[in-house]
Formats: C-alpha cells, sequence, structure tokens
C-alpha cells in the first residue's frame, strides 16, 4: 500500500465519539467535517469541527445512516477520508466499499474484513479455521424452529440466542429451558430485524459465571499486527458494557499472552488493518477463554486503553490508513498502572436503568489529575431521544486499581447533571460492593436483586423540599413582579468541602 | 406561598415567605425553619437550613416538573401550585391507565379495543433507544380504548392502553 497523505476527514457520528475523533484530527494536522441531523445542529460535535453538513430528520434511519448522503456530504465539503466512529455505518461494509469506490480513504478495516467478521456465525467457521477457541454452539445462523430446538437441546440449557449481524446486546436472549426458547427467539429475532435489518440468529453454549474480556489489536496494512493488552467489560446491565477496566483484576499473566497471540491471529486471519477488538469469554477459573466476536472498529471502552498504554488510537487509525506503518513493535508495548471507564448515561438507575432523555439544565464535568471526560453534551443541550442515551465516558488513571477507583470516585462525585437522572449514583454504589472492591465479579453481577440491595430509592430530604419550594418561589416572584432574587444572604458562608453523601472510603 | 412538592415519590406541603436574610419555610405545618442562602447560578442553590450548615443543591423547574440533585442523588417530582388548579375537575385518572414513562416508538399493538386479558398479557410494545419494552395487563382487565397506532411516536407520560378491571 502506497502512503496516502490525508487533508480533510469526514467524522460521520455524532455525540462523543464525533468529538473524540475530532480531537484526534486535530491533532493529527487535519481538518474535520462533522455531518449532523436536524436535532443535532447545535449539539457540541458540530461547534467542535472546522465544518458541518446536515444529513437530514433527527432519526437516524433518516440522517446517520443513510449510506448516500453521508457520501455526498464527503464530496460537498471537499473531504478525501471517511472516519465512522463507532454505531451507525462503522461496520457496515457496504458503505465501507462505497467510500473507497468514491475515490476516498477509509478509515476502517478493509471491507471484506467487515463482512468476515460481520456475519457471527461466518466470523465462527472463519475462527474454527484458525483455531480460535470457541464457544460450543451453532456455525450456520438458525431460521427454523425445530432446527433452534434441536440444538439448544443438543449443547444444552442454558443457551444464548444472539442476532448473526448483532452488537450492543440488540437481538440477544437466555434461554433457561425448552419451554421458553419459541417466545425467545421471536423476541430475539425482532430486535434483530429491527437493529440489524437482519433476523438471522443463532445459539451459543451459556458460559456460566464468565467475564467478558476483549484484546484492542492493531494491524498496519504493511502486515503488522499488534495487541494492546485486555479491557474488562464484565459489567453490564441488559447485556450492555457500563464500566470498564484494564488490566482484567483476574487475568494471569500467561493467559493474557496467549489471549493477545490468539487475537493478533484472528486479526492476520481476515487481513485486518486498522483498530479492532476482539472479544472473550474468560471461563469462571480464569484461564480458559473462548472467541466471541470482534469488533471491526474502534471501541466505545478504547480511552482505557490509551490511558494504560500510552498509545492514541484514534491517531493510530489515522495514521495506518494513510498508509504509514506502525511506529511500534509487540515488545515496545508496556502497561503503566490501571485505567476505568463509566459510561454515564442518561438513564435512572432506579428504575431499571430505564432511559431518560431531556434538556441539560445544569452541566458540569469533573476534572483534575488523570481524569479524563469524552463528552457529547453541554449544558443547556438535550440528550436527544433519537440516539442512543450516552451522556459522556468518564475515563480515570491510576498507579494501581485502587487508586484508579479512589480518583475515580472523587470525579464521579464532582460530576454535576442537572435535569435528567444518570447512572453516576449506580456507579458510587459499584464502587461500594466489597466483591467489586476485590475484583470479584463476573457479567452476572448486576441482578435485579444487587441492584434493589445496593441502590435503593433516593429518599428526598428537608433540604431538597425546601430547595425545590425555595426554587419555585422565587421563580414565581421573580416572574410575577419583575423582583430581583432574593439577594445574597448571611456573610460567612462555610464553604463544604465536600457534597453531603460524599463519604470518604479508605481505599 | 403554599406549594406542593413531591420529589421521589414523597409528597410534602411547603409554606414559603420571604425573610430580610432569606426565607421562613414550613414543611407539612410543622415548626418554622429558617433557611439562609442564594442562588449561585441558574439552578445551583446554597442553601442553610436553621443552624445547619450550608449545602449546595441543584434545581431544575420545568413548568410544574421538578429536578433536584442532592449530592449525587436525582430525585425527579413536581412542583404545584395549588391555587393553579383550583378549577381542574376532579381526576378522573388512576387505575387501568397504561402510560409510558420513556418517549419512544410503538413498535406493535397485541390487543384490540374490547378485547378481554388476563392478567400479564402483553398489550403491546415500544421501543425506545432500541429496546424493546413490553407493556402488560396488570390486571385481568377489559381493553377498553387504544390510545395509540403501531409506528406512532409517544412523548414521555403518554396514555396508551385505557384498561378496566374484569369482574373478579
Amino acid at each position: 500500500m502506497t502512503h496516502r497523505p490525508l487533508r480533510r476527514v469526514l467524522v460521520a457520528n455524532r455525540g462523543e465519539i464525533a468529538v473524540r475523533v475530532i480531537r484526534g484530527c486535530h491533532e493529527e494536522g487535519l481538518q474535520a467535517v462533522a455531518v449532523c441531523s436536524e436535532a443535532d445542529v447545535d449539539a457540541v460535535h458540530v461547534r467542535a469541527a472546522d465544518a458541518h453538513v446536515v444529513v437530514g430528520p433527527a432519526p437516524s434511519a433518516e440522517s446517520y445512516l443513510v449510506v448516500d448522503r453521508i457520501l455526498q456530504a464527503a464530496r460537498d465539503s471537499g473531504c478525501d477520508a471517511v472516519h465512522p466512529g463507532y454505531g451507525f455505518l462503522s461496520e457496515n461494509a457496504r458503505f465501507a466499499q462505497a467510500v473507497i469506490d468514491a475515490g476516498l480513504t477509509w478509515i476502517g478495516p478493509p471491507p471484506d474484513a467487515i463482512v468476515a467478521m460481520g456475519s457471527k456465525t461466518g466470523a465462527r467457521q472463519r475462527m474454527a479455521a484458525a483455531g480460535v477457541p470457541l464457544v460450543p454452539g451453532t456455525l450456520e445462523a438458525l431460521t427454523d424452529l425445530d432446527e433452534a430446538r434441536r440444538i439448544a437441546v443438543d449443547i444444552g440449557f442454558p443457551v444464548m440466542l444472539k442476532a448473526a449481524a448483532g452488537g450492543g446486546g440488540k437481538g440477544m436472549r437466555r434461554v433457561d429451558d425448552e419451554a421458553s426458547l419459541d417466545a425467545a427467539l421471536a423476541a430475539a429475532r425482532s430486535e434483530a430485524r429491527k437493529s440489524f435489518a437482519d433476523d438471522a440468529v443463532y445459539v451459543e453454549k451459556l458460559v456460566e459465571r464468565a467475564r467478558h474480556v476483549e484484546i484492542q489489536v492493531l494491524a498496519d496494512a504493511h502486515g503488522h499486527v499488534v495487541h494492546l493488552f485486555e479491557r474488562d467489560c464484565s459489567v453490564q446491565r441488559r447485556h450492555q458494557k457500563v464500566f470498564e477496566e484494564t488490566p482484567c483484576p483476574v487475568l494471569p499473566d500467561d493467559v493474557r499472552a496467549a489471549m493477545g497471540e490468539v487475537a493478533c491471529r484472528a486479526a492476520a486471519a481476515v487481513d485486518y488493518v486498522g483498530a479492532g477488538t476482539c472479544e472473550f469469554l474468560l471461563a469462571a477459573d480464569h484461564r480458559s477463554f473462548y472467541f466471541l466476536e470482534m469488533n471491526t472498529r474502534l471501541q466505545v471502552e478504547h480511552p482505557i486503553t490509551e490511558l494504560l498504554t500510552g498509545v492514541d488510537l484514534v491517531r493510530a487509525q489515522l495514521r495506518v490508513a494513510a498508509g504509514e506503518p506502525l511506529w511500534f513493535t509487540q515488545d515496545e508495548l508496556e502497561r503503566h498502572g490501571h485505567a476505568v471507564e463509566c459510561r454515564v448515561y442518561a438513564e435512572d438507575p432506579y428504575a431499571g436503568f430505564r432511559p431518560a432523555p431531556g434538556h441539560l439544565a445544569g452541566y458540569r464535568e469533573p476534572a483534575g489529575p488523570f481524569v479524563r471526560v469524552d463528552g457529547g453534551v453541554r449544558e443547556g443541550g438535550e440528550v436527544p431521544v433519537h440516539y442512543d442515551p450516552m451522556v459522556a465516558k468518564l475515563v480515570v488513571w491510576g498507579r494501581d486499581r485502587a487508586e484508579a477507583l479512589s480518583r475515580c470516585r472523587r470525579a464521579l462525585q464532582d460530576y454535576r447533571v442537572v435535569g435528567i437522572p444518570t447512572s453516576i449514583p449506580f456507579f458510587l454504589a459499584l464502587f461500594d460492593d466489597p466483591d467489586f472492591q476485590a475484583g470479584r465479579y463476573d457479567t452476572g453481577l448486576l441482578t435485579p436483586a444487587w441492584l434493589d440491595a445496593n441502590l435503593p430509592a433516593p429518599e428526598a430530604s428537608d433540604a431538597a423540599f425546601v430547595a425545590a419550594a425555595v426554587a419555585a418561589f422565587e421563580a414565581q416572584a421573580s416572574l410575577g413582579a419583575g423582583e430581583a432574587p432574593a439577594a445574597e444572604a448571611g456573610s460567612a458562608w462555610v464553604r463544604a468541602a465536600r457534597w453531603q453523601h460524599a463519604h470518604r472510603r479508605p481505599w | 406561598m403554599r406549594l406542593d412538592v413531591t420529589l421521589g415519590g414523597r409528597s410534602r406541603s411547603v409554606d414559603v415567605v420571604r425573610t430580610d436574610g432569606g426565607w421562613r419555610v414550613c414543611l407539612d405545618d410543622g415548626p418554622p425553619i429558617e433557611v439562609r442562602g442564594r442562588a449561585l447560578d441558574a439552578v445551583t442553590w446554597q442553601l442553610a437550613l436553621g443552624q445547619a450548615e450550608a449545602r449546595r443543591l441543584e434545581v431544575a423547574l420545568d413548568g410544574e416538573r421538578a429536578f433536584v440533585l442532592d449530592g449525587v442523588q436525582p430525585l425527579q417530582g413536581t412542583v404545584v401550585d395549588p391555587r393553579a388548579h383550583l378549577l381542574d375537575l376532579a381526576a378522573g385518572a388512576g387505575q387501568g391507565e397504561v402510560r409510558t414513562q420513556m418517549p419512544g416508538a410503538v413498535v406493535r399493538i397485541l390487543v384490540e379495543a374490547g378485547a378481554e386479558v388476563a392478567e400479564g398479557a402483553v398489550l403491546l410494545v415500544v421501543e425506545a433507544m432500541k429496546m424493546e419494552n413490553e407493556f402488560k395487563a396488570p390486571f385481568a382487565a377489559r381493553v377498553v380504548a387504544l390510545h395509540v397506532e403501531a409506528g406512532a411516536a409517544v412523548e414521555a407520560g403518554a396514555l396508551l392502553v385505557q384498561l378496566e378491571p374484569l369482574e373478579a
């Protein structure tokens, strides 16, 4: 592959990942053009870019997902490359090919690699051939209920149904017995059709008490493939990751090395180029691991790897796409300290993580040493109903896990989101769990019982009632009589060093 | 001024009058509390109740809807001036109303008006944030009316289905 310098990059995404990619472009000396829906013209990612193109109305199916409009935006704005971010069109091989056919540089893996890994069943076949360990299950997509039943009975319940084209927990169902298979299959196929326009599902044995551990890989167009160690993504609700950390607290060094080697082999088997992630299940013995799938894009949780290794993955993507070789070898990669990520979502942790999009009347991100916030919202802005309800990712580094967690706790306590509930109280409850503190957890951690026990519904204090009433009283008074709001009262305000509920922990 | 405040599922009546240095507040006709403080910005209030140390709380008001951030705890509810509702008709709401708590799109409707459904029967499916959420009958009921159509977009709080309980 010849060197092909980039100049101006269309960032085909929104929210925090668009902002993240725009920052990477600017650091590489490239211009960045944002796309946005009509609902997003005032969004943060639009302001961060050098220019923007409105690509359609609010629903993503009419804007961010329309291949022709995104391509037209790239041409109209004079871009020579397209970065898809994650989600949306990032793993759409047809889009990747269309970008290439338009004479633009695709900042992602070759379309063939996306196709190879995009169908989970196809990927399983390819990986089995490459000697990558797999969870027992089907190698073919299922459309026939009788066949699904026979296979499930054969490998033994419990099983997982997964959308063949899936990801993000959508179209995924646990099935404990034969009786509930029909309903689960119907629901999984319906969700799969809706999310991925493909209702093929497959069956896999459920590995109980497993951890979700994934390996970041990076490959250039010159045949070099390296891995940047693991991320433990076992804290999940509804099969979606909410907290990630690296290193995995229980992964032995020799298993880490073996997993990394397998991930590189998996990437090489599909002639991968760019940043990708191989997901594995780590069994309860912390030694056996099984390949789940490869995500052929930048992951949401990529920042913790950046903090651990010092490698900027977006800049690496940009350089590799331009044809540059990787500028480091596997042996030169080192892990330093510990990094954690909290996905701060607009959702109510006290109501089953119900999505809670809405207006951000107040918004202040935490700061301080080794605290990074990848955000895509602003005070006065909205978390729109049309898209993923993510507010920001809080990413924190520490010399060790305890330091990272205590620093992250401080940052969570400093985070102010006013107007909509967020998952911030959930993370503080998580950090209080002794098993979590000890690193003892698996993907089954967040049961309804855990949430009931660790996240009791908040009770409104006298101060909360008084604050609400005083605020409403003053709002009405200033409306009605044009009075000035209450002047500063009292003299020496003791500046509260910490918030009322911010108990310091010994760790 | 008397306000009905509901937060975190709990309702209290709160009397507020302004004083020289702040406000005098009574909770549920209890003893008056001298409150001192000020607004630091559009949402942040620094308040001291009685002799207690000043604290900061964030308050966002949107019509009668209220959001209070107390420490890291989000509290959602309402602040209602009862005088504004003197002319409201007696509420006929309540039992049998199936409402969505989140905005979304109606994916499927599984019942028809007039149908009788068992407790726990799925009535309709609303998709929000790409997740499908089933709405089930909370009791054995007859479907009095369907207020939405498949494919319709619904706002938070929207009435989806009106049920009436079946005689036991």
